[in-house]
């Protein structure tokens, strides 16, 4: 999960000379390292999961069972049923060795395979993350390139729209974007689960927010960029203001904005609980808050699984994407 | 073919949330008490003629874990399992059963056998005929441990059953519980084919599109919490003659249900047609739906037992029944629920709901207001020294008495309509009441160390013997959210009386003793009147409650104009 930040603060520093390696070893490397550090990250989620589970109050027969909890025959019915006589190292060691054959266990509450129920809830749940970030890029680069703009007024304009947008909660937007887009003006229905119109609003309710922070790097960065001798040298050779600022200037700036990106993929996953929620959405982070609520196990290790092996992905492709955007940074992989 | 029955009991399903719906009063059920904006829904139906085929969306609060009804246990399931899902009796308002499944049945003298003639004629969705050997599949399969199947108390007191001819089931009983006959009126026990049964664990347990039964739908898609799809059964003919008229197929051709955990989200996609009925409706949104705003609004009473507050007298102070009546007469309720709630709900009238023939509302002219005669009670209990706050205390310890509430039970408002009482309590006689809200996890410890003085809980359902003996009995096996500790033997003796009959005359005498009995012990304080809501565009006819929960009967009658 480390992404390699110290890269991102400096992405002008010239590395030296002979660091390099060449382009082919270094990517091989990188991804060897990355999958071996997941795997470990991966065990590590799963048992901090497992532990913070039994710490929290209350014992899982007497959540799953709620107002029927001292009711002695399905008491019994429901220990014997999902195993919770059992040590709880045998619990845990059982669950570790299932993992490999894509075993996940079963829903104490949902009843079904915990893989199938994260594999028709994950669909949305990355579909929505993926939207709202691609989302999040255009907005941000549309930002960063208007209030860099010569067009002086506008940088105001943009800069506190930014400002509100990073400011508010998301559970606050996704209500007014709700209310506003669907309820008051109906231009987006949010009933037919899978359609696009159901898609849009909960994306942006996601994707404003971190599309104004991910333009405020952006913005830093360019001013930075615009100020180095390079770009003077750039303007010399005929090169336009706006074709420095995209060509060149953009393109230093991405990378801080890019590591950012990375981290960010797992606010989605975080963010989507409330939007979910709020939109009716079927989704990972409903499901998890559900089962955490009722310690409902296998389901709470399964989407802690998934979820984090996406993280992990995702900080791994960005890094990766950095040495494409600047090519100095492969000097850093390792 | 006989069995043994082990006795089971409610739901196993997680009762985090569902729990929450369930107990709550939240919905049981809608009856048939319309009110402000009235009885639209139903008018509709009746002054334009109904209309043939349409999809219609229907959002809901209630989020379904699974949709085997068997297992599902939440109230609020009810209403929506029912389109799917016929039983063998319909059980009437006036606390009667009548045919359904069952074309008739026969209770012997003692009580403790029940025989069953099945109607004739009748298949499951799936082809597969319903016969005795279908219902002795089912009663094995409810029966068998490992299916931890729901229901209260239903099958607690059943020993046996076996077929008697194809058309003919006999059930024995080692008590005449009156609880049984409920059971086969409910989702909870409900015939799948033998088919369905023998599927795979996860796939009967999840229910969906693979569990066939015999109802006006059937199901074509199921997303856990979130969606369950119905299509209209062409050949369905064997609707309760009492509501439905009997032989109807539905009129929709597909009916959506849809989960949206937050009501605005509810009342928005309503008001924009995006949903064309919708439940719950929350109070403050109720005025959006009212006469004139082109929306029809229905709310109905449920049955069981209202929201209310049971005392636990276990320990200090509530153990001291002067303290208990102080705390029930120190403050006005009615002021109160009228500014928390503004007509949306309405204050409990008796410790049974006046859904349902049970109710006896003389039996709180014991509770009315007095703060002079609470603050008398208090001093005499010895709780006389007062703190910088004004709180009473004694020996140095403050008059304190807390209800820990988990926080999916925390509904309707409850929050603000406890702590306006604690409020009125702490200016009126001094009494510290503090409502905790907290996590299940929590809650559940804190109740099994008696760490709490109050218990605050809505048990809905068609029958009051249900929440009754889940709240009062002193039965382990019986008491299991008995959390007022009454161990009272003139109780527990009441409760059996009640539920070990079928005499529907002899079981209104017994519970009104009942009543008598828990308010004259200060035991309980009902606050409001649970009920189900639900608001419809004005296209929508032929929304039917059904009478005895009080909650919406499927949408089988349900119509959609063009």
């Amino acid at each position: 999960m480390t992404t390699t930040v110290e890269t991102a603060v400096s992405p002008l520093a010239v590395p030296l000379a002979g660091e390099r390696r060449s382009g082919h070893g270094a990517l091989a490397f990188l991804v060897a390292r990355r999958v071996l550090a997941g795997v470990l990250v991966l065990w590590a989620a799963i048992t901090a999961t497992f532990l913070a589970i039994q710490l929290a109050p209350g014992d899982t027969v007497s959540l799953l069972l709620g107002e029927n909890r001292d009711d002695p025959v399905l008491r019994a019915q429901t220990i014997e049923r999902w195993g919770l006589n059992q040590p709880l190292w045998v619990q845990y060691l059982t669950y570790l060795r299932r993992i490999p054959s894509g075993d996940l266990g079963i829903s104490y509450t949902l009843r079904q395979p915990v893989a199938h129920l994260i594999a028709i809830n994950a669909g949305p749940t990355f579909t929505l993350a993926a939207v709202a970030a691609a989302g999040a890029i255009v907005i941000a680069i549309l930002g960063a390139l208007i209030v860099t703009s010569p067009v002086h007024w506008l940088r105001p304009l943009v800069s506190g729209y930014e400002l509100i947008m990073v400011s508010a909660p998301s559970f606050w937007l996704a209500i007014v974007l709700l209310w506003l887009f669907s309820f008051e003006l109906g231009w987006f229905s949010i009933v037919k689960q899978g359609s696009w119109q159901a898609l849009v609003l909960p994306a942006a309710s996601l994707a404003l927010p971190i599309g104004a922070y991910l333009s405020q790097l952006l913005v830093s960065g360019i001013d930075r960029a615009m100020e180095q001798p390079f770009i003077i040298t750039t303007r010399a050779r005929g090169s336009s203001l706006l074709a420095a600022r995209i060509q060149h200037a953009l393109r230093h700036a991405a990378l801080p904005a890019l590591h950012m990106l990375g981290l960010i993929v797992g606010s989605l996953l975080g963010g989507a609980v409330i939007v979910e929620q709020v939109f009716g959405r079927v989704g990972l982070g409903q499901l998890l808050v559900d089962a955490v609520k009722v310690k409902d196990m296998p389901l709470i290790l399964g989407v802690t699984l998934v979820t984090t092996a996406v993280f992990v992905a995702a900080s791994t492709v960005v890094d990766i994407l950095g040495t494409l955007i600047d090519p100095r940074t492969k000097g850093n992989l390792r | 073919m006989t069995n043994t029955a082990a006795p089971t009991t409610l739901s196993i399903t997680r009762r985090g949330l569902v729990a929450m719906v369930l107990a709550g009063g939240a919905g049981m059920a809608l009856a048939s008490c319309s009110s402000n904006g009235g009885a639209a829904g139903a008018q509709a139906a009746g002054s334009a003629s109904p209309v043939q085929g349409g999809t219609l969306y229907w959002g809901v609060e209630t989020a379904l874990p699974t949709v085997n009804p068997h297992l599902n246990g939440q109230d609020k399931a009810t209403p929506i399992l029912r389109n799917v899902f016929d039983s063998y009796l319909y059980r009437q308002e006036s606390g009667e059963y009548a045919p359904w499944l069952a074309s008739s049945y026969d209770v012997s003298s003692d009580g403790t056998t029940v025989t069953l003639t099945l109607r004739s004629a009748v298949t499951f969705s799936d082809g597969q005929p319903f016969n005795a050997d279908a219902v002795i599949a089912n009663f094995t399969k409810l029966t068998s441990k490992g299916y931890l199947s729901s229901i209260p108390s239903g099958l607690q007191f059943l020993t046996s059953f076996a077929k008697l001819a194809d058309d003919k089931v006999q059930f024995t009983l080692s008590k005449p519980d009156t609880l049984f006959l409920l059971y086969l009126s409910t989702p909870a026990s409900t015939p799948l084919s033998p088919a369905s049964l023998t599927k795979a664990q996860t796939v009967l347990e999840s229910g969906g599109p693979e569990v066939a039964g015999i109802g006006p739908f059937v199901i074509t898609a199921f997303t856990p919490k979130s969606e369950l799809d119905l299509a209209r059964r062409p050949d369905y003919a064997w609707a309760p003659q009492a509501l439905a008229g009997g032989e109807k197929a539905a009129y929709l051709d597909k009916v959506i249900y849809r989960t949206f955990v937050e009501g605005s989200t509810r009342t928005g996609a309503l008001q924009q047609d995006q949903v064309q009925v919708a439940s719950d409706i929350q109070p403050l949104d109720v005025a959006s739906f009212s006469k004139g705003s082109g929306f029809a609004y229905e709310r109905e009473y449920v049955g069981g037992l209202p929201y209310s507050l049971y005392l636990n007298v276990s320990k200090a102070p509530f153990d001291d029944v002067r303290v208990r009546k102080a705390f029930i007469k120190g403050f006005d309720l009615a002021p109160i629920i009228q500014s928390i709630y503004a007509g949306a709900f309405d204050q409990a009238k008796a410790p049974i709901s006046t859904k349902g023939p049970f109710a006896d509302p003389s039996s709180l002219s014991g509770y009315a207001v007095d703060i002079d005669a609470a603050n008398k009670l208090l001093d005499e209990a010895g709780w006389t020294q007062r703190n910088a706050d004004g709180l009473r205390s004694k020996d140095g310890k403050v008059l304190t008495v807390r209800a820990v509430s988990s926080s999916d039970f925390v509904r309707e408002s409850r929050d603000q309509l406890n702590i306006a009482i604690a409020a009125a309590l702490k200016q009126n006689v001094g009494i510290d009441y503090q409502f905790q809200i907290v996590d299940s996890g929590t809650e559940s410890v804190r109740a099994k160390a008696n760490d709490y003085e109050i218990f605050d809980n809505s048990y809905g359902g068609a029958d009051p013997g249900v929440g009754l003996d889940l709240l009062y009995s002193s039965d382990p096996t019986r008491g299991f959210i008995a959390r007022g500790k009454y161990h009272n033997p003139d109780l527990d003796a009441l409760l059996d009386k009640g539920r070990f009959t079928n005499d529907l005359a002899a079981r209104k005498e017994t519970y009104k003793d009942l009543q008598k009995l828990v308010t004259d012990n200060f035991y309980v304080l009902p606050l409001y009147q649970t009920q189900d809501n639900l608001a419809s565009v004005s296209r929508v006819g032929g929304i039917t409650i059904d009478p005895a929960p009080g909650q919406p009967f499927g949408a089988s009658r349900v119509w959609l104009a063009q």
